[in-house]
């Protein structure tokens, strides 16, 4: 997990943690299960305070992104599959439109674009 | 959570210096700055802790106990690191150990040869031939070996290199990984605590100004800088430090709220280090409506 | 407790050459005069090395030191008042070795055996200044101290010149007369119980004192 603090941001830190946490879960580097470093070693290992990495992690379970088990620690939430899913959908539309876009302008018919998608697709 | 350290309506008068009624707690777990200028009793408040003053009046618990009545048992697990080590400079590290060892109930030798080697402390060497940086490390290897509970430092960083202090910052997030330990530092090298520290505990001329979670604390406040004409037709509330100059003026907010129309009348508003406040607070002039 | 001692005499270690200086010279110089030289060889060797582990204790500013640490107060000063006993063996030790040196090399100084009223004569001496020295360390501190260890010293060094002598000679001054029928083992052990009170005294006193101190 890459977290990378900026002092002189305006966002507060813990902010930070919150944000990068939840673009990794999106981006799929977070796999649903997996077990977060305890409160305790993030902030050690981020150089900062236990508080702000608790507030973190209390930030991004309200936002239902992660659990945490008494006793055993926080972990990437499942619900997230849906989300995931549906974000990841959107993704692919955006790109799709941006290679439609692009395709147009040097005047690639839909067949040919469906050629390279089919190359690409099993290549892949 | 539980407090490892409480101090309750604590006093105690000098000459020319009053410790004036201070009370605060902090639970374990976590790391405590405890700020505040040269002079305004910090030093004061660790040796009454330490019973090496002897306090007025006012109640001192460590681990729930009295700091008196049980005073062997809360020393036993008490790590401390003075900002001038009070070693015998004659003795060899490994002699001035030989020495202290048998003091503490639950010494730890395996700790002490791991901390040794960590830091790099030859053995043999006599104390006076130490550097400054080496003795602090001295004294941490002491108070950390002897499976202490509340480590108390004050003002340990000071004439160190940043390396070292880094080095010594370390050390302190790696025991704070055990939440049933607690860490109590002493400094108005305020850089180092702006990261590391969870609550921050400030002092200011035998008072306490406030003791809050850092993270709210840096939050809350502002620091402001406009012209002026801007400070003359506002009458804001909350402002303290104010420093005049013909460029214009400079203030902390300690609202952060209550600066949105500042920033619309163009002043500059910044984040604060835990410098700013330390200063700005302790500046003479206030400003209150 | 006893790591206390063993530290007094570790930080010494070099002003421990002083010692043999001590016992060198001060058999050489007091060669002929009708004196214990031993009584006054132990008693300076105890008065240095009390003074020079307070000062080392001073410089160190240590008391801050075992204070923050879960040091009985009482044991520091125990540890202080029994090493003046030990630094009145180690004269001793020292000044045996010597004597036995130079019978095997055959230098033609005359170093008189330890006799017990000499032992005895600088162990009350030894208790009386440091008895006197002590609670005024333990109350005032080194510095302050200082002062009223000289003073001492040199005054006590004259009463140990006369006592060494007593202890030696023939002749018995007024004060012996009053004890003429009890043995010169019963005055020694009479006054070396009364010093040794005096000691306690002083200990208690001390005591009182190092625990109402504030660094």
């Amino acid at each position: 997990m890459d977290i990378l603090i900026s002092n002189s941001s305006t966002q507060p830190i813990y902010e930070q943690i919150v944000n990068q946490i939840k673009d990794q879960i999106m981006k799929g580097s977070l796999g649903e299960s997996e077990a977060l470093p305890s409160i305790r070693s993030l902030a050690k290992d981020l150089h900062i305070s236990v508080i702000t990495t608790k507030r973190a992690y209390d930030e991004l379970e309200k936002q239902g992104f992660i659990v945490t088990v008494a006793g055993k620690g926080s972990f990437i939430a499942a619900q997230n599959k849906q989300l995931l899913r549906e974000s990841r959908i959107k993704i692919v539309e955006g790109k799709l439109t941006e290679a439609v876009i692009a395709a147009k302008s040097v005047d690639l018919t839909l067949s040919e674009l469906e050629e390279m998608l089919k190359i690409f697709y099993e290549e892949v | 959570m539980e407090n490892i350290l409480e101090i309750k309506n604590l006093s105690k008068s000098f000459k020319d210096f009053t410790l004036k009624n201070i009370s605060f707690s902090l639970p374990k777990g976590f790391i405590t700055g405890f700020i505040g200028p040269n002079g305004s009793g910090k030093t004061t408040t660790i040796k009454l802790i330490m019973n090496l003053l002897k306090k007025d009046s006012g109640e001192i618990k460590v681990f729930g106990l009295d700091h008196v009545k049980h005073e062997s048992e809360v020393k036993n697990r008490i790590g401390f690191v003075y900002d001038e080590s009070h070693f015998y400079e004659e003795l060899t590290v490994k002699e001035m150990k030989r020495t202290i060892a048998p003091v503490y109930d639950k010494w730890d030798e395996q700790q002490f040869q791991s901390y040794i080697e960590k830091f790099g402390l030859p053995q043999n060497k006599r104390i006076k031939d130490l550097s400054r940086g080496m003795k602090i490390k001295f004294s941490l290897a002491i108070a950390l070996s002897h499976n202490a509970d509340l480590l108390i430092m004050d003002e340990p960083t000071s004439g160190l290199d940043p390396l070292v202090r880094s080095e010594i910052l370390d050390i302190l997030y790696a025991l704070i990984q055990d939440e049933n330990k607690g860490v109590f530092f002493s400094t108005h090298i305020t850089s180092d605590l702006d990261r590391i520290a969870d609550f921050i505990v400030m002092i200011n001329d035998g008072e306490i100004l406030f003791c809050t979670p850092k993270d709210e604390l840096l939050e809350n406040h502002a620091v402001l800088k406009g012209s002026l004409t801007l400070l003359n037709t506002a009458g804001d509330l909350n402002l303290t430090g104010i420093r005049k100059s013909s460029y214009g003026f400079e203030a902390l907010s300690m609202d952060k709220n209550t600066t949105a129309e500042f920033a619309n009348a163009g002043a500059v508003i910044d984040k604060p280090t835990l410098e700013d406040i330390m200063l700005f607070y302790t500046r003479k002039e206030h400003l209150h409506v | 407790m006893f790591n206390l001692i063993l530290k007094d005499i570790l930080i010494q270690k070099k002003t421990l050459a002083y010692l043999w200086f001590y016992v060198i010279i001060f058999s050489i110089a007091f060669q002929g005069m009708d004196m214990d030289t031993f009584t006054v060889i132990a008693v300076t060797v105890t008065y240095q090395m009390v003074n020079t582990a307070c000062a080392y204790e001073d410089k160190a500013g240590s008391d801050i030191m075992w204070n923050s640490m879960p040091m009985n107060r009482k044991k520091i000063v125990l540890s202080k008042y029994l090493s003046v006993f030990i630094y009145t063996v180690i004269a001793a030790l020292a000044y045996m070795i010597f004597a036995i040196l130079i019978n095997l090399i055959g230098i033609p100084i005359k170093v008189a055996p330890i006799t017990i009223t000499g032992l005895a004569a600088a162990f009350i001496s030894t208790i009386l200044m440091n008895g006197i020295y002590f609670p005024v360390y333990f109350k005032f501190g080194y510095m302050s101290a200082r002062v009223m260890s000289t003073i001492l010293f040199f005054i006590l060094f004259a009463g140990i010149m006369s006592l060494a002598q007593m202890a030696n000679s023939k002749q018995s001054g007024a004060l012996f007369k009053t004890f003429n029928n009890a043995s010169d083992l019963q005055i020694i052990s009479a006054m070396i119980v009364a010093a040794l009170v005096f000691m306690l005294i002083s200990y208690i006193l001390s005591v009182k004192f190092y625990n109402n101190r504030e660094f």
